[in-house]
């Protein structure tokens, strides 16, 4: 079983289990794969859930503004093998989920000929 | 102790052990005899065979199938590892072996479809290239001259040395038990440089002379004695010395890929174009842990955890591209790939304190 994280993911739980708020905005994206071990969590920050009107991009896709809403913030992958270059350099440039969701295979590090990751039917919507 | 992957090599027949050396011993004596006397002609024949070679075929083959049985036991959890040895095993039991034979029982002279120049030197001989249909002659110079370079430039050398050679097959199925013997020290790296590039050259020489003679040679007896005896020669040292007898002899002692990293003319210009091509195996950044794993199990000699600690994707002309170090990689580290790199001219810059 590997285990890739990347970037800021909240500790839900203090240690005599009391919940911990992650504080205002913060979201997370959760998937499970049907009848294996792997999940994959994505924590994102802003209001709007990428499901509001979309922020300014510039040439290269960036969101440009630093309060720009709904930009990933860190990643939990359980299973399977990340790269955590790919998924540091989406936080760095202030991806989407809606994005990130969309070329996240491209992240994936495992042996060639591997699935392809693809988001289960079940999974919740960015 | 619990039985890891790494406990098996502690064996003696796996660490240079007296048994190792009299399993070698048994190899060598084995292909002294097969190649250089009549030795096995009676039982082959006895056995209906025809001749030795079948009868070595025939060996060779079950080496094969059964080596792969044992290595898709160890790593077939990996979809890499299964495709790679289920076509390795394939291309040899039907390319190598039955279909030869049934050229034989059909009448025509046999071809081995699997095995290209240089590395099949006669293939470039004017005496051999008369005796081929045309179209036979066709595919042997589009192979050795248009698809392997182009394949070798997309996909690195591993499309032929890990997925079609008959050589790299027994060295990555029966071979699997030694692969950790090869030498990783820069001075077996040294000689390797020096003494594949000489077969190289040796094997180039070797058919211009064979070439010039069947043009010039009736002409000149004296040029014409001395093209037999390059061909004569050749064929005896490197076609049987250094691929046979030494190339499968000394899988106990220095490893499974003597033959190919030492003096494989095959994989001297396979690895020239992959060293100029899209191969390499990407390192994924301080992540490494220095567990050595992957240097291990290299079977070239190449110090893969060397590149990994340094942060350096590995791309080396001995490369075979059996996937072992990324399959046995406990972090993940290290993945074989084509696709150009994504972060091609530097790594993008890295912002580790996240804004929240």
């Amino acid at each position: 079983m590997e285990y890739t994280t990347a970037g800021w993911v909240p500790v839900r739980l203090d240690w005599d289990n009391t919940p911990l708020d992650p504080g205002p905005d913060v979201r997370d994206w959760f998937q499970r794969s049907p009848g294996r071990f792997d999940s994959q969590r994505i924590v994102y920050k802003g209001g709007s859930g990428g499901t509001g009107e979309s922020p300014q991009l510039d040439e290269r896709g960036r969101i440009h503004s630093a309060r720009a809403n709904d930009r990933v913030v860190g990643f939990n992958m359980l299973g399977g093998r990340w790269n955590h270059e790919v998924m540091l350099d989406w936080i760095d440039s202030r991806r989407s989920l809606p994005f990130v969701l969309d070329h996240l295979a491209e992240a994936q590090f495992d042996e060639e000929l591997s699935p392809r990751w693809r988001r289960s039917s079940s999974a919740p919507p960015a | 102790m619990q039985a890891g992957l790494m406990d098996t090599y502690h064996r003696p027949v796996q660490s240079r052990g007296i048994v190792a050396w009299i399993l070698c011993a048994a190899l060598v004596a084995f292909y002294l005899l097969i190649y250089y006397t009549s030795a096995f002609e009676g039982p082959a024949r006895r056995l209906g065979l025809g001749d030795k070679w079948t009868l070595y075929g025939l060996l060779y083959t079950a080496a094969m199938v059964l080596g792969g049985i044992y290595f898709l036991r160890r790593h077939g959890n990996s979809r890499y590892q299964r495709v790679r040895t289920i076509t390795v095993v394939a291309v040899q039991v039907l390319l190598a072996f039955a279909l030869p034979i049934v050229m034989k029982v059909l009448g025509r002279q046999e071809y081995y479809f699997t095995y290209f120049w240089p590395l099949k030197i006669e293939y470039f001989y004017p005496s051999v290239i008369l005796q081929q249909p045309f179209l036979i002659v066709l595919y042997s110079f589009l192979g050795s001259l248009v698809a392997f370079p182009l394949l070798g430039y997309f996909l690195g050398k591993r499309f032929y040395c890990s997925w079609i050679c008959g050589c790299g097959g027994l060295a990555n199925t029966a071979g699997e038990p030694f692969r950790h013997l090869s030498d990783k020290s820069p001075a077996a790296w040294r000689f390797e440089k020096v003494s594949i590039y000489t077969v190289l050259a040796v094997a180039v020489i070797t058919t211009v002379i064979v070439g010039l003679n069947w043009a010039v040679g009736k002409q000149h007896p004296a040029f014409s004695s001395f093209a037999f005896g390059v061909q004569h020669w050749y064929g005896l040292v490197v076609g049987g010395f250094f691929s046979g007898v030494l190339g499968v002899g000394l899988y106990p002692l220095m490893g499974t890929r003597v033959w190919c990293r030492f003096a494989c003319p095959m994989a001297a210009v396979l690895g020239l174009v992959q060293k100029f091509g899209r191969f390499r195996i990407t390192v994924k950044k301080d992540m490494c842990i220095s567990c050595g794993n992957c240097s291990t199990y290299c079977e070239m000699g190449i110090d893969v955890r060397a590149y990994a600690m340094a942060n350096l994707d590995v791309k080396r002309a001995a490369c075979v591209g059996c996937g072992m170090c990324a399959h046995v990689c406990p972090r993940g580290v290290l993945k074989l790939e084509n696709k150009p790199d994504r972060f091609k001219g530097g790594t993008p810059i890295r912002v580790y304190a996240v804004d929240l």
